[in-house]
């Protein structure tokens, strides 16, 4: 490596750093999220509650059913055709309707995750309105796990807004027309390779679309935009389900295309008692045993220790710095029947966190696993 | 010294290093803000430290490696808190378009797209300037694992850049 190799190198890091972003926006982001905490500290879980009043079924899902039907091929949803009346919440067992998705991704892009998410509503933040629920579909052409990384990614994520949102605060943006009727906008890195196009089909409904690691990414994210439609039969089957009091928040399933074992899911729920409503335990399903203990966490985290958990052993790793970054949550493993495992932590874990080892197995024991879930999306095609 | 002093005084730095070390803006923004939130709630411990700095970038670069789930980038795309955030970066953004391509811009793609692990070493190495031994300690690693991190990341920079044609990564659309 010649020394002007590694000059261009320094030379090019430093064009980087110019290019970082204006400090303003993360000190405002910084002021927004302080006000939303003081916010949520005085509000409720209210989707928490209507779940548990309003079904018995173990995961509060609420289905995308019930709107117009899709508009024809090559029509996008828009404002003057609503594709959805504010969709009635109803629970559907243990699957999610996506209420939204392109009829069309790139050449070789193979759909790998699927994510349905309710989101506690808290009061709203001025220009915000409280939210229902959000999904999201992602395709990859490379490895996924270097998709929305590295690997060519393209993400449709969708919104519902509790109300119609009148101020969309995108309008500075460029706009890219969709169809005679519909504007979206668009946000394009510097260099092309990931862009975002935002846009309201409905006035309720938030969609972006997200090409991010493709040359031309702002082009393909226009033409997977064009595409997306209204469209309730697509089903994501949940692989994880919790039978208790506490409903998840969400719930997600990520494989790799063609191989059948290599598939993880991720279910969240929130931590019963915690005043901050950003505290919850996430769970993941994952082939293998997971290392809980990584590298970089600081030095002397003490061993796990044997705790039962629904007739066998578990392990639980006590928190070990789980306030700094890289530092170790609470953390039980669990062997599950079928030979994968599961990992039950601190999803948030702060200095004060005050989540035990009684709260891990709860959750644990809680859990309803799918491991025969149906898959038959993943590595599909729109 | 106070979180909101430390934050007026760093917060330029700390995202010059973010952007440099995620290889993008949008991303630095989020895991600067992400680790500032942190760091707030632990400030009566962080600011005591001698070198609170270091400390923030430490996190910074943990961050980074252990980015994952919701906080990658394209799998959830934005978030209703950023809407107003996308809108502020746009007339920002519109000042950079006629930027000078130029080899550095090259490079600095394919940097982008060496793995997290080698980026972050050639990182703390050519932008940071730091020793190995002080790598090895922030990576939580060896520091032969460092050279070794470092070696395959030229290695495939001094490849990537004496291949012709398109890159096999990107999309051939149809």
């Amino acid at each position: 490596m010649s020394s002007d190799h590694e000059q261009l190198i320094r030379d090019a890091l430093l064009r980087q750093a110019d290019s970082g972003p204006d400090p303003a926006a993360v000190l405002a982001g910084l002021e927004r999220a302080g006000e939303r905490r003081r916010r949520r500290r005085r509000g409720t879980l209210l989707v928490a509650a209507a779940a548990v009043a309003t079904t018995a079924l173990p995961v509060a899902v609420l289905a995308v059913t019930g709107g117009d039907p899709a508009p024809g091929p090559g029509r996008v949803a828009s404002p003057d055709t609503p594709p959805s009346e504010p969709p009635a919440p109803e629970p559907s067992g243990a699957t999610a309707s996506l209420g939204y998705g392109p009829t069309w991704v790139p050449e070789g892009f193979l759909e790998y995750r699927r994510a349905f998410e309710s989101i506690p509503p808290p009061e709203p933040v001025e220009g915000e309105g409280p939210t229902e629920w959000s999904h999201s579909r992602s395709w990859t052409s490379g490895p996924v796990e270097e998709a929305a990384v590295t690997a060519p990614t393209v993400t449709v994520w969708v919104l519902k807004y509790e109300n119609p949102q009148t101020d969309h605060n995108l309008d500075d943006l460029p706009e890219v027309q969709l169809d005679e009727t519909t504007t979206a906008h668009l946000n394009e890195d510097q260099d092309g390779y990931r862009s975002r196009l935002a846009w309201f089909p409905a006035p309720d409904v938030f969609v972006v679309v997200t090409a991010s690691s493709i040359e031309g990414s702002a082009e393909v994210a226009e033409r997977v935009a064009r595409s997306v439609r209204a469209d309730d039969r697509v089903q994501f089957p949940l692989p994880l389900e919790l039978d208790g009091p506490n409903p998840a928040r969400s719930v997600s399933l990520r494989a790799e295309p063609g191989d059948d074992r290599a598939w993880s899911a991720l279910l969240s729920t929130g931590v019963p008692g915690a005043e901050d409503h950003r505290a919850e335990l996430e769970v993941e399903y994952l082939p293998d045993r997971p290392e809980v203990d990584q590298p970089w966490m600081p030095d002397g985290a003490p061993p796990p220790v044997e705790v039962p958990v629904l007739g066998g052993t578990a392990f639980f790793y006590a928190p070990h710095h789980p306030w700094s970054s890289g530092g170790r949550p609470a953390t039980l493993v669990v062997p599950a029947v079928d030979g994968r495992w599961l990992l039950v932590r601190d999803g948030w874990p702060t200095e004060g966190s005050s989540v035990t080892v009684d709260d891990l197995v709860e959750v644990a024991e809680d859990l309803v696993v799918h491991p025969d879930v149906d898959r038959s999306w993943v590595g599909g095609r729109p | 010294m106070t979180f909101d002093d430390f934050v007026a005084l760093r917060l330029p730095r700390l995202l010059r290093y973010a952007t440099v070390l995620t290889s993008d803006a949008h991303l630095a923004e989020d895991v600067v803000q992400e680790v500032l939130l942190r760091a707030q709630s632990r400030w009566r411990r962080i600011g005591g430290l001698e070198a609170p700095e270091s400390y923030v970038r430490k996190m910074i670069t943990n961050e980074f490696l252990s980015w994952r789930r919701r906080r990658a980038s394209g799998e959830v795309a934005t978030s209703p808190d950023s809407i107003r955030t996308l809108r502020e970066r746009a007339s920002r953004e519109h000042d950079d378009v006629h930027a000078r391509y130029d080899e550095r811009d090259a490079m600095l793609r394919r940097i982008a797209r060496l793995p997290r692990k080698q980026r972050a070493a050639l990182v703390l190495r050519y932008y940071e300037q730091l020793p190995d031994r002080e790598i090895a300690q922030l990576l939580r690693c060896r520091e032969g694992t460092v050279r070794s991190h470092i070696s395959r990341a030229l290695s495939g920079l001094r490849s990537e850049a004496s291949t012709p044609g398109p890159r096999p990564a990107l999309l051939k659309e149809t």
